[in-house]
C-alpha cells in the first residue's frame, strides 16, 4: 500500500480519462452555486430588512417581515422551482456502473 | 405518568421492528456481505434515499435546540437554522456522481475507504477513522441524552429505563440490520417528522387563535427578539457564517456523505436533489419556528429547550401530542443510527483489518460489523446513562471539528488532482487545530465568524501549500482516480498483481 511507484508520479504514463468526471464536476459547480446563490440571497434579504429599529419591522403573516421574505418567500422560491430545474436543465442522466453501456451519456462512444 | 403520550411514542418504537425485519431479509439477497451490511449494495431508490440523508442530517438540534435557542434569543436562530434547507443539494451534489462511480470502481464501502485509495497514506486512514470514533460517539451520546431528558420530563418515565429502551432499540436494528435496516427506519422517522412538523403548526395556530394572534403577541415582545441582530447575535459574519456550517460544510460529516455513495442510479439521485429541499424546510420550520410562539404564550420559562415540548403537551390531545413528539426522538434515532454504522466500519474495517489483520474475509467483516454495531450501542448507552464530564467538551467540540478538519481533503482529493498526502494530513490536523483553539482558547483567530468557517479556510491554505510543497499523488492514485475501468485494470496488470485488499 505504500508508494511503491515513486518514478511513475511525473505524468509520463498517459491514460484514457473517464469522460464521466466531467459532466460530474460540472454537476458537483452547479450544485455549488446554487448553495452560494441561496446563501447570499437569504442574506442580503435578511439584513437590509431586519437590520432596522423595532418599530420599523412590519408583520407578514406573524413572522417579522424580514423574516418572511428571506426564510419563507425566497427560500420556498430556492426550495422548490429552481432545484427542479437545475436538475432538469443541467443534469445528465448517466450510467454510473464502473463500464458504462455502450450508447449512455459518458460511454466512450459518445465523447467523440 | 403520562402513558396516554407515551403510547404513540413507543408505537413508534415497535414499527422500526418489522422494517429492520424486511431490511434483513433484502440484504441476505446480495453476494458482498460487507457491501450490504454498511452500504445496502447500493440500492436506494430516491425516497428512501433523501429522507436518509436528511433525517440523518437533522438532529434533535433542529427540533429541540432551534425552538430553545429562538424563545431564549429571538428570530435569528430559526433564521440560522434554515441554512441547512440546501443541505441534500451539498451532500449528495457536491461530491456527485463522481464519488459514486469512483466507490463503484473502487469497491469503496466507508467514508474512510476514499481516503484510503485517495491518499494511500496510513497516516490519513488512521486520523480519519480515530477522529471519527471519538467524536461520533461522543455526540451520539449527546444525542440520546437530549432525547432521553425531554421524554423523561413529558411522560414521567424513569431517565434510566428510558435511555435503556430507546438507546437498545436503535443499537439492535441498526447492528443487526445495517445499512438498509438504518436507511428503512429514517424513511419511517422521516415521514414522522415530517407529519410532525405540519401537524404541530396547524394546532398550534388554532389553539393560538391565528397568525394575527401571533403577530399581536410577537410584537408585544421584546424588539430585540425580531430584528437583526438584535439578541440572537445574528450579524454579517455570523449570519454567513451559519450558511456555511449547516449547508455547505454538512457535506463532509462521515454520516451524511456515505450516503452518496449508496443510490441505485443517476434517476434516483435526481429526484433527491430536486425534493430535498423542500422537506428540509418543513422540518426546519415546523419546530424551531415554534420557539418564538413559546415565547408570546410562556414569557417565564425556566429551561428554555422545555418550552416546546411543553406547548405541545399543553396545547394538543395527549396521543397526538405523543405522535407529534415522536419527531424529535425520530431524528434522534435516525441520527444515531446513521453514525453508529460508519463509527462501527471505521474499527472494523479500516482499523482493525487495516492495521491488525488485513486478510479479513467478507463474511468475517460483515459478522464482526455486526457485533461491533451492536457493542458500540451499548457504550453510548452507558455513557448517556451517566454523561462523565470531560464529555461535554468533545461534544462541543465534535461536529465542528469533523467538518473543519475533513470537508477540505474530501472535496478537493476528489477533483483536484495535485491534493497529496502530505496536504491531507496537514489539513486534517491543522483544521481541527484551528478550531479548537479558536473555539475554545483564542477566540481572535475566528475573526469574528463562527471558529468552524476560519478553521476551514486554514485547512484549505494548508491542503493547497502542501500540494505544492509535497510530492505529487503516484501515477496509480491518478489513474485510480480519474481513469476509465479499462485503464485502471490495465495499470493494474502493469504494475505487480494482486495488491487491492
Amino acid at each position: 500500500m505504500s508508494s511503491q511507484t515513486e518514478h511513475a508520479s511525473a505524468r509520463t504514463t498517459e491514460f484514457e480519462e473517464d469522460p464521466r468526471y466531467r459532466i460530474a464536476g460540472r454537476e458537483a459547480l452547479l450544485c455549488f452555486g446554487y448553495w452560494a446563490v441561496f446563501t447570499v440571497g437569504a442574506v442580503i434579504i435578511a439584513w437590509l430588512l431586519g437590520h432596522r429599529d423595532p418599530s420599523q419591522i412590519g408583520f407578514i403573516m406573524g413572522f417579522p417581515d424580514w423574516f418572511f421574505w428571506s426564510a419563507l418567500a425566497f427560500v420556498a422560491v430556492m426550495a422548490i422551482p429552481v432545484p427542479y430545474l437545475i436538475v432538469k436543465l443541467g443534469f445528465t442522466d448517466m450510467d454510473l456502473e464502473p463500464e458504462p453501456q455502450p450508447g449512455s451519456p459518458g460511454a466512450r462512444e459518445v465523447k467523440r | 405518568m403520562r402513558w396516554d403520550v407515551a403510547l404513540p411514542i413507543m408505537l413508534m418504537f415497535a414499527t422500526m421492528i418489522p422494517l429492520a425485519y424486511v431490511a434483513i431479509r433484502r440484504s441476505r439477497k446480495h453476494d458482498n456481505k460487507t457491501s450490504s451490511y454498511y452500504l445496502g449494495g447500493r440500492t436506494l431508490g430516491p425516497w428512501v434515499l433523501i429522507f436518509t440523508v436528511l433525517a440523518s442530517a437533522a438532529s434533535a438540534g433542529t427540533f429541540i435546540g432551534t425552538a430553545g435557542l429562538a424563545y431564549a434569543q429571538g428570530y435569528g436562530w430559526v433564521w440560522g437554522a434554515m441554512m441547512q434547507v440546501p443541505s441534500a443539494v451539498l451532500a449528495l451534489g457536491l461530491v456527485g456522481k463522481k464519488y459514486a462511480i469512483v466507490a463503484r470502481k473502487l469497491n469503496l464501502i466507508t467514508f474512510t475507504d476514499f481516503f484510503k485509495e485517495r491518499y494511500e497514506s496510513r497516516g490519513v486512514t488512521f486520523l480519519t477513522s480515530i477522529c471519527m470514533v471519538i467524536f461520533l460517539v461522543a455526540y451520539m451520546v449527546a444525542q440520546f441524552v437530549g432525547g432521553a431528558r425531554v421524554l423523561e420530563s413529558i411522560t414521567g418515565i424513569n431517565y434510566f429505563v428510558l435511555v435503556i429502551i430507546f438507546a437498545g432499540v436503535v443499537a439492535l436494528y441498526t447492528a443487526f440490520g445495517g445499512f438498509l435496516a438504518a436507511a428503512f427506519t429514517d424513511a419511517a422517522q422521516g415521514v414522522i417528522m415530517l407529519f410532525g412538523g405540519v401537524a404541530l403548526w396547524i394546532v398550534v395556530l388554532t389553539a393560538v387563535g391565528g397568525v394575527s394572534e401571533v403577530e399581536a403577541g410577537t410584537k408585544a415582545l421584546d424588539g430585540q427578539l425580531y430584528v437583526l441582530p438584535g439578541d440572537s447575535g445574528f450579524d454579517l459574519p455570523m449570519m454567513i457564517s451559519y450558511a456555511v456550517m449547516f449547508g455547505l460544510l454538512l457535506a463532509a460529516l462521515p454520516h451524511v456523505s456515505v450516503r452518496a455513495m449508496s443510490y441505485r442510479n443517476s434517476a434516483a439521485l435526481h429526484k433527491a436533489l430536486w425534493v430535498g429541499p423542500a422537506i428540509m424546510a418543513v422540518f426546519t420550520l415546523g419546530f424551531g419556528a415554534m420557539g418564538l410562539i413559546g415565547r408570546v404564550l410562556y414569557p417565564e420559562a425556566e429551561l428554555a429547550d422545555m418550552v416546546l415540548p411543553t406547548l405541545i403537551i399543553d396545547h394538543l390531545p395527549g396521543p397526538l401530542a405523543g405522535a407529534v413528539l415522536a419527531a424529535p426522538l425520530a431524528a434522534v434515532m435516525s441520527t444515531v443510527d446513521s453514525m453508529i454504522l460508519v463509527v462501527s466500519a471505521a474499527l472494523v474495517r479500516d482499523l482493525y483489518r487495516g492495521f491488525i489483520k488485513p486478510d479479513m474475509s467478507d463474511a468475517a467483516q460483515s459478522k464482526a460489523g455486526t457485533w461491533t454495531s451492536l457493542a458500540i450501542g451499548v457504550v453510548v448507552l452507558v455513557l448517556a446513562l451517566n454523561p462523565p464530564d470531560f464529555l461535554q467538551h468533545i461534544i462541543n467540540f465534535a461536529i465542528g471539528g469533523l467538518e473543519a478538519g475533513l470537508f477540505v481533503p474530501l472535496i478537493l482529493g476528489l477533483y483536484w488532482k495535485r491534493g497529496n498526502a502530505l496536504g491531507a494530513i496537514l489539513s486534517l490536523l491543522g483544521g481541527m487545530l484551528y478550531y479548537l483553539l479558536a473555539a475554545n482558547f483564542i477566540p481572535a483567530l475566528s475573526l469574528g465568524m463562527m471558529p468552524v468557517l476560519m478553521a476551514t479556510v486554514f485547512s484549505l491554505v494548508l491542503y493547497v501549500l502542501a500540494a505544492f510543497i509535497g510530492p505529487r499523488p503516484s501515477h496509480r492514485v491518478i489513474v485510480k482516480f480519474w481513469g476509465t475501468q479499462k485503464a485502471i485494470e490495465a495499470m493494474r496488470a502493469e504494475t505487480q498483481p494482486a495488491v487491492r485488499g
